[in-house]
């Protein structure tokens, strides 16, 4: 955990120098344009840096155990892969048939009997074409290639 | 002037006034529940819609949808820990403790109640305010209000649980990343990376669905352990009960809180977002026990909820008398005016009194009808959500998706929300303040402008106008007064402590 927390703090550090390096040498912004990135990223550094010595300093011990969170198993990864395919689902097949399919097939995989599963996906088709579709004019994208 | 609020009063109890508001209060509340969909989203939708009504019609329509979208919000953060609306985001810090505590018809009960009195307080201001306010409101000048936004950040450090160096390292890294797309005063693209959508810089809804509803939805998702705990019973009528009463019990907090809301609503500009996140660390600054701050308790709840509703009523008084918007939503409510062919500003008031009028009865009318329709409605979106953690995950992943992409109906908003999501996940597991994050990030732009127009007025001295004095010295009392207060109990525990 202390091997994350600085790393995380590391992380955020290098992010934000790179950008203010890449500002003020790269592309080359005037003072102006750059007060306030020099500011809030110098005071971000500083207060990381903070973070890190007081980690350095006291092993972790002194700032409790980091808030709970649930890391990952190797179910829980499986399951995390299955949400992510909703991207490719959504790009590929498009909102209206991605988002329903994708759910009707996550819900079985994971237990739903079939079903629910068919109905949560034509519940979540109306939800798109009703409310996002007709009500909120939202034009949704077309599936891949179309 | 008497006879103007007479008049407001008789316009609003026209029936189409009434039907509008009672069309509006659903709908609202249903933005308000969606994670993603914010009352800036419910404006710009429902807009276009009052074109042609009758201006006090499609104000009161326009209004009232607005006003309740955070009580809406409430419900989802505190059920499922994912704000309804950016604002709600300070709720979540107790209002979802609570819930896994198996508390959440009384977080609700506390919610609903804080929000309707909330809104009563924010109509209560307006009315009393409008005719004295105008005078005071032009004497703020840029410095002030970039003080008055200090101020705020410096709450970040109250809102930071624990660690204050996360806390502001977090603060910090909003503004950052505030910084992105185009600069207000120069209009030059900052860190664009030659990328079109990164113009405008970072969306603030993918920001907020990213940081907040993602990592909750991998907790749902990837541990059996972690599973949704509502029970129809933890919302029991009962609980609702309790809380609603607990919030009259806390009356003076919820009062102190309210005020708070409408006094950072008045401010031009900065009002809006920020009123939650003070009046929070200002409860918790109060509070005789800070520490139980985070871990789930109801004041906790009811300091935000009562100043996120009263921030409406303390919002309009700018827009209506100055043309000035007091939060975003108010930008967007201003077009409304505009729209159907009222000019708010100086002068406004002389001619539509009882315009305002009868605005300031809608939000209380909104506000009081809203927390009716959810207390009828919890059971029903309790059931609906009464599914294992890791079933609940993929709905709401689709909502998130269909949340983030209909605002702006850009898919690379969806790729945002992955990135924001891996950061808020690192975030939550490592205690960093993703509240502070969000505050900084929709202040950064306020400071920059204001602070620009402060030095190119005033040079560096514009530190030392007494307005300006004043706010820095209750930053700094802001971060000794706890500081003060831990040195006491300390003291106070070795006093008290057996030799």
């Amino acid at each position: 955990m202390r091997r994350a927390e600085i790393g995380f703090s590391v992380f955020l550090g290098c992010f934000t120098l790179l950008w203010l390096t890449t500002g003020l040498l790269v592309l080359g912004y005037t003072p102006l344009v750059m007060r306030l990135p020099l500011l809030a990223g110098a005071f971000t550094l500083v207060m990381l840096i903070g973070v890190v010595i007081g980690f350095a300093g006291t092993a972790g011990s002194a700032h409790g155990p980091a808030r709970a969170t649930v890391w990952l198993n190797k179910a829980g990864l499986n399951r995390l892969f299955g949400l992510a395919s909703i991207l490719p689902a959504a790009i590929l097949l498009g909102y209206q048939l991605g988002l329903p399919l994708f759910l009707a097939v996550y819900l079985t995989l994971n237990g739903l009997n079939w079903k629910r599963s068919l109905f949560s996906a034509v519940m979540c088709g109306l939800l798109i074409e009703l409310v996002f579709v007709r009500i909120l004019q939202v034009s949704m994208p077309a599936p891949w290639g179309f | 002037m008497f006879d103007a609020y007479l008049q407001g009063v008789q316009s609003l109890m026209a029936m189409d006034v009434l039907l509008a508001v009672a069309a509006a209060v659903p709908i609202g509340l249903v933005f308000g529940l969606l994670p993603g969909l914010s009352g800036l989203t419910a404006l710009a939708v429902l807009m276009p819609l009052v074109y042609g009504m009758e201006p006090l019609v499609g104000l009161s329509f326009l209004l009232a949808a607005h006003a309740v979208v955070y009580t809406g919000g409430s419900v989802t953060t505190i059920l499922l820990g994912i704000p309804g609306s950016p604002p709600n985001a300070a709720t979540l810090m107790d209002g979802r403790p609570m819930a896994l505590r198996g508390e959440a018809g009384r977080a609700i009960g506390a919610a609903l109640v804080a929000s309707a009195l909330g809104g009563l307080v924010g109509m209560v201001a307006l009315l009393a305010l409008l005719p004295f306010l105008q005078p005071v409101i032009v004497h703020l000048g840029s410095p002030e209000v970039f003080a008055l936004a200090l101020l705020g950040i410096s709450y970040i450090a109250i809102i930071g649980h624990g660690d204050l160096f996360k806390g502001l390292a977090a603060g910090g890294f909003g503004i950052f990343l505030s910084c992105f797309g185009y600069q207000d005063i120069t209009g030059v693209p900052r860190f664009w990376s030659g990328s079109e959508y990164m113009l405008d810089g970072f969306r603030l809804v993918p920001l907020v669905l990213g940081l907040f509803a993602i990592p909750e939805i991998v907790d749902l998702a990837v541990s059996k352990r972690q599973q949704f705990r509502i029970t129809p019973d933890s919302v029991s009528a009962d609980r609702l009960r309790h809380g609603m009463r607990e919030a009259l019990i806390h009356r003076w907090l919820l009062l102190r809180a309210a005020w708070i809301g409408v006094l950072v609503g008045l401010i031009p500009g900065v009002g809006g977002d920020t009123a939650p996140f003070v009046a929070y660390g200002s409860a918790k600054q109060w509070a005789r026990d800070p520490a139980r701050f985070g871990t789930g308790c109801v004041e906790g709840v009811i300091a935000p909820e009562a100043s996120n509703n009263a921030k409406e009523g303390g919002a309009l008084v700018p827009t209506l008398a100055l043309g000035l918007p007091g939060s975003a939503g108010m930008v967007i409510l201003l077009g409304g005016f505009l729209l159907l062919g009222l000019q708010p500003g100086v002068g406004f008031l002389d001619h539509h009194t009882n315009v305002a009028v009868a605005l300031a009865l809608v939000l209380a009318i909104a506000n009081v009808l809203a927390v009716i329709v959810m207390l009828a409605a919890v059971p029903i979106v309790v059931r609906l959500l009464d599914v294992r953690g890791e079933l609940l995950a993929a709905p709401l992943l689709v909502l998130v998706v269909l949340g983030a992409y209909a605002v702006d109906e850009n898919t690379m908003d969806l790729l945002f929300v992955a990135v924001f999501g891996f950061l808020g996940y690192c975030m939550k597991s490592l205690a960093y303040s993703r509240p502070a994050l969000l505050l900084g990030f929709v202040l950064g732009p306020t400071l920059e402008t204001y602070l620009h127009i402060s030095l190119q007025a005033y040079g560096a001295s514009f530190l030392l106008r007494p307005g300006v004095m004043v706010i820095v010295l209750l930053i700094v009392g802001g971060f000794a007064w706890p500081a003060y207060r831990r040195l006491r109990l300390r003291r106070k525990g070795d006093r008290d402590a057996p030799c």
